[in-house]
């Protein structure tokens, strides 16, 4: 289904926020929407934006490209995104991270066989004061998504469920 | 008229249109800046950091606004750091120096920073002999790497981005003339950037691939082996080839072109022509070519091709010299001087039409010339026709379109169109159906309505 | 002492429309709107002696004074891409004291006639842009927001907008690009912003902290604001302590309070008392400050951090005891830009690969001495030659950390040496 049929509200809201003749603004909201049900944007998704804001699908990919929160394959269902920059670092966030590999099974970048979770390591999340720092993020992800500041102990990762 | 100022570069005053880039600027002064992804027919973007030079202005008087001058000349200060030529605009006084030893430590460095991940395949690449990277890296580079060889970035080699145009990815250097010349110039961005950083990729998404009329330009513009066009990689080098100007007959824009040719055994020791390339005319087509007229050549290749004169004889074509052709035809000519009609088709270039005429007219004949515009009346008032420049399109108020889909009849004029758009001009079409150049004109368009106004729209 | 932008750690909920009205919020925009003239506003501005928090220090009364007032609309975009390593300021602000910040949007808004203003976010705040929202519709609500503000004919509209994840996006001109729904690389400059902005009119960036001081040096005048801080740096300044501190976190204090202070009394020291080794006082793009008596009695304001080789920047001052070495830091910060890097100008983009490649080398103990004389002189080479201030401070952390802790860099390459 096409956006605008499945999300007319919001398509016209976020439309709203742009002067009419600069419509190209909302390519950012418009691909975070795609991205809300299924973690990543399709094809569709972005032939869909690209005919609503009349740019070209290569000037949408371009965009996804750029970005690091969008994605254009399907992972995990929830992303576990590690801080690993200097402020982090210096607080135990490698150490952490390796912990987290080991309970989880998987390197950073891959995803758990059960499709949960895929592991990345992030650049700064603006939150050195709580570090060693990380964030989930989820399909709507606005519901579970939270900002930890657990240090690190052996028991994150193994019991990830579906909150 | 435009204001003129007046700079030194490299020591050598000039005097410039004011809003001249220092870039071209010093072009007039026969001085050459290196450039990458400067193009003059492009936006400046200050990408590749290729043209960085020195740039002093006079210093003003924090108080007075005056020059300060000192010995009696303006006293000149220089920016901190180097600054790039193809962005900085000329202004009145302004000193710069090309060549001096922070200028040549700043285009070496940028040389050497572009060869760290170009894979330096110059022998295998099409472009070779005729490369922006090559020369310049021969002109300001360094002799020798200081970067690792295996920590290269490897990337994917062959990629087609449509029928017409591979892409090498490891060649490309980022400076995104392609990309910008489909925005800018063909209005069809169907070329852009993925990813960021070093991992900087050209992709098309669109279906297909690189749709676009005008995607043999960007193999022109490439400043490296990057984009090479399915029709000639691999096809010769540069330096085998001769260039003969030549206009194409493709459409009635009349593009000018240059053919490179070479001998060929496997085509019996004949002539073959390589390539179509544009050459440049700023009054047709400027730099710019279609790919109907770059790539549409290979009817020349067809055996049953006429190429050379044949007389009939008995109801039998036979073959004969040149020469003999011309004479016989002069003897036919002149032997029926009232019955005499040239019929000859708009492919024709307007010089070979001209030339034709004048034939007709010596020996009292009628030459029938299809070479009429469509429109009527009002094209042949104010339309194309002979002394236009189409480079001024857009110079006046409006551009009107009669009975003609730019975009599939005459390519380059659509592309004219669309630049001269930049800053928004009228377009409009009087046509009866829909096609790619806009909307149906209406009567009341403001145009016709200033039609009837004191100051008619210049067209 | 009583903050002035961490407001919440005094007034519990100020969060809260009313709260914050009762504390005397709106006051200051309700006066500007209905009493001054906008130029009334810039001057109030100006004589506060208010410098950018974002990490450039321009003068902000002078930023809004060069808005161009020939070419309309005007924007006004609040840069809230926090995402310098180190640097968690606005986080707090927007999360603590929303009101404040947003009146500060409103109050810029009116100084240069705006009448939409954007808040730009970066993408992995999307609860804060969630909870903004909601702040911004209470305001419309109470009518601190939309049209005929306070029975004017003055209106104006806040909308956030979410990045997605590109740190260079904290440069004014790739956010722009990034508003206008292009990929996040800064334009060439000049034209700077205040005549050639968003959707190529004249637009006021600013950081989401220097809008936040808006509203009370409204309120208590320009010499109030002044009577806080140093002569060259007025008022006060959220530090964000990370690292081997015992007490990392935001906190707010008058310029010219020195490393010491914020470092052993707000920090609480060192952890296991350790000895400061080398001080960031700028996040990652920061260069590093060897440590000593002087340096930590150096009072932190922009003049004075300087004469120390080193900008304050946003003040986002990362901590290093006597147990990190410096390769590995260095390392660490190049690995971040090499991954920043938009990759627009030909310096950055193959410089940070570059450098990336020897940190690597050197800090995973393959390199050699003339792998660090390379990375020293490939640093320098990129100075000054690149489009935009990322790649240029890029460099910082390699050059300072090489010249400064030449040690640290022998030890790393000492056996293939």
């Amino acid at each position: 289904m096409s956006l605008e049929k499945k999300y007319p509200k919001e398509v016209k809201q976020l439309l709203a926020k742009y002067p009419p003749e600069h419509k190209r603004s909302a390519v950012m909201p418009l691909l975070y929407l795609a991205q809300r049900e299924e973690g990543y944007i399709t094809r569709e998704a972005m032939q869909d934006i690209a005919r609503i804001l009349e740019i070209t699908e290569t000037e949408v990919a371009s965009i996804v490209g750029f970005y690091t929160l969008y994605h254009d394959k399907k992972e995990g269902k929830y992303r576990m995104q590690v801080c690993t920059d200097l402020p982090c670092a210096l607080r135990g966030a490698d150490e952490f991270l390796d912990n987290l590999c080991a309970n989880l099974g998987i390197k950073v970048g891959e995803t758990t066989e059960d499709g949960l979770v895929t592991l990345e390591s992030v650049m700064c999340l603006a939150a050195c004061d709580r570090a060693p720092m990380f964030q989930t993020q989820g399909p709507r992800r606005h519901q579970v998504s939270r900002v930890h500041d657990r240090g690190p102990h052996h028991g994150i990762g193994r019991g990830v469920e579906e909150e | 008229m435009t204001k003129q100022v007046s700079l030194t570069i490299n020591g050598k005053q000039i005097t410039v249109p004011d809003g001249t880039l220092v870039v071209d600027a010093a072009k007039m002064a026969g001085i050459d800046i290196p450039v990458f992804c400067h193009h003059p027919k492009l936006e400046p973007v200050g990408m590749c950091r290729m043209c960085l030079v020195e740039i002093g202005r006079p210093m003003l008087d924090r108080n007075t606004g005056q020059v300060v001058m000192e010995n009696g000349q303006p006293k000149i200060q220089f920016m901190p750091k180097l600054e790039t030529a193809c962005t900085n605009r000329v202004s009145e006084g302004m000193v710069v120096m090309t060549v001096s030893d922070n200028a040549k430590e700043g285009q070496r460095g940028t040389v050497e920073l572009l060869l760290t991940s170009h894979p330096l395949d110059c022998p295998i690449c099409d472009k070779g002999g005729e490369c922006p990277l090559q020369n310049l890296t021969m002109q300001f580079g360094p002799g020798k790497s200081r970067f690792l060889y295996d920590e290269k970035l490897h990337l994917e080699k062959q990629v087609p981005l449509g029928e017409l145009i591979w892409l090498d990815r490891e060649r490309c250097i980022q400076c995104a003339r392609c990309i910008r010349f489909q925005d800018e110039i063909a209005g069809e961005a169907v070329l852009g950037f993925d990813e960021r950083g070093r991992n900087t990729q050209i992709i098309s998404l669109s279906d297909p691939g690189f749709d676009s009329v005008f995607s043999g330009n960007t193999t022109d513009i490439c400043p490296v082996g990057a984009l090479t066009t399915a029709d000639f990689r691999f096809g010769a080098r540069p330096w085998e080839l001769k260039a003969q100007a030549s206009i194409c007959t493709q459409c009635p824009v009349g593009c000018n072109t240059t053919l490179n040719t070479r001998r060929e055994a496997k085509a019996g020791g004949e002539i073959v022509v390589k390539r179509v390339m544009p050459r440049q005319n700023e009054e047709v087509n400027e730099i710019w070519l279609c790919d109907k007229g770059r790539f549409a050549y290979h009817y020349t290749e067809n055996k049953k091709r006429l190429t050379r004169p044949l007389v009939r004889k008995d109801d039998k074509l036979a073959r004969a010299s040149w020469d003999a052709a011309a004479k016989f035809a002069a003897e036919k000519f002149s032997a029926n001087k009232k019955d005499f009609v040239v019929l000859a088709s708009g492919r024709l270039a307007n010089e070979d039409l001209f030339n034709l005429k004048s034939l007709a007219d010596t020996v009292g004949g009628r030459a029938i010339l299809y070479s009429d515009m469509g429109g009527g009346g009002l094209t042949r008032l104010a339309g194309v026709g002979a002394g236009t420049n189409i480079g001024a399109m857009g110079a006046g108020d409006a551009i009107l379109v009669v009975a003609s889909d730019l975009y599939e009849e005459a390519p380059i004029w659509w592309c004219a169109r669309q630049t001269s758009r930049r800053p928004r001009r009228d377009v409009d079409r009087c046509q009866p159906a829909p096609d790619q150049t806009g909307p149906l004109c209406e009567v009341r368009h403001p145009l016709c309505l200033r039609r009837r106004s004191k100051n008619h729209p210049r067209l | 002492m009583t903050h002035i932008l961490l407001r919440h750690r005094d007034i519990p909920d100020i969060n809260t429309l009313n709260v914050y009205k009762k504390n005397g919020g709106f006051a200051a925009f309700k006066k500007a709107v209905t009493k001054m003239k906008p130029a009334e506003v810039t001057e109030v501005v100006k004589n506060s002696g208010l410098r950018g928090r974002g990490g450039a220090g321009f003068p902000t009364g002078m930023k809004w004074a060069f808005i161009d007032k020939n070419n309309w609309p005007h924007y006004v975009v609040a840069n809230a891409d926090e995402s310098e390593p180190g640097t968690f300021k606005d986080r707090e602000i927007m999360e603590g004291n929303p009101f404040q910040f947003l009146e500060g949007v409103a109050i810029a808004s009116y100084a240069i006639g705006a009448n939409a203003a954007y808040v730009y976010l970066r993408g992995e705040f999307w609860e804060l842009a969630a909870f903004l929202d909601e702040k911004i519709a209470e305001m419309e609500e109470a009518g601190y927001l939309g049209e005929d503000l306070f029975g004017t004919d003055y209106s104006l509209k806040i909308y956030t907008h979410l990045g997605a994840g590109a740190y260079i996006c904290g440069e004014e001109t790739a956010l722009l690009e990034s508003l206008e729904g292009k990929r996040g690389q800064p334009r060439v400059r000049p034209p700077f912003p205040p005549s050639y902005g968003l959707y190529g009119k004249p637009t006021i960036v600013n950081n989401v902290e220097t809008l936040t001081n808006v509203p009370l040096i409204l309120a208590n005048g320009a010499d109030w604001y002044k009577s806080m801080g140093t002569v060259d740096s007025a008022g006060v300044k959220i530090f964000s302590l990370s690292g081997r501190v015992r007490k990392p976190g935001n906190y707010e204090l008058p310029f010219g309070t020195t490393f010491r202070q914020l470092i052993y009394e707000y920090g609480m020291g060192i952890q296991e008392g350790r000895p400061v080794k080398a001080i960031m006082p700028a996040g990652a793009s920061s260069s590093l400050i060897a440590v000593d008596d002087k340096v930590l009695d150096t009072p932190m304001d922009y003049a004075a951090v300087r004469t120390l080789g080193a900008d304050l920047g946003s003040a986002s001052v990362i901590v290093l005891d006597d147990t990190v070495s410096m390769d590995w830091v260095v390392n660490k910060t190049i690995h971040f830009f090499k991954h920043e890097s938009c990759g627009k100008c030909t310096t950055c983009r193959e410089g940070n690969y570059w450098m990336r490649n020897l940190t690597e080398r050197i800090h995973s103990g393959k390199g050699t001495g003339a792998d660090v004389d390379l990375l020293l002189n490939v640093a320098k080479q990129m100075q000054g030659k690149c489009l935009c201030a990322l790649g240029e401070f890029s460099t910082m952390a390699v050059v300072t950390g090489i010249e400064r802790f030449p040690q640290d860099f022998k030890q790393a390459v000492r056996s293939n040496s």
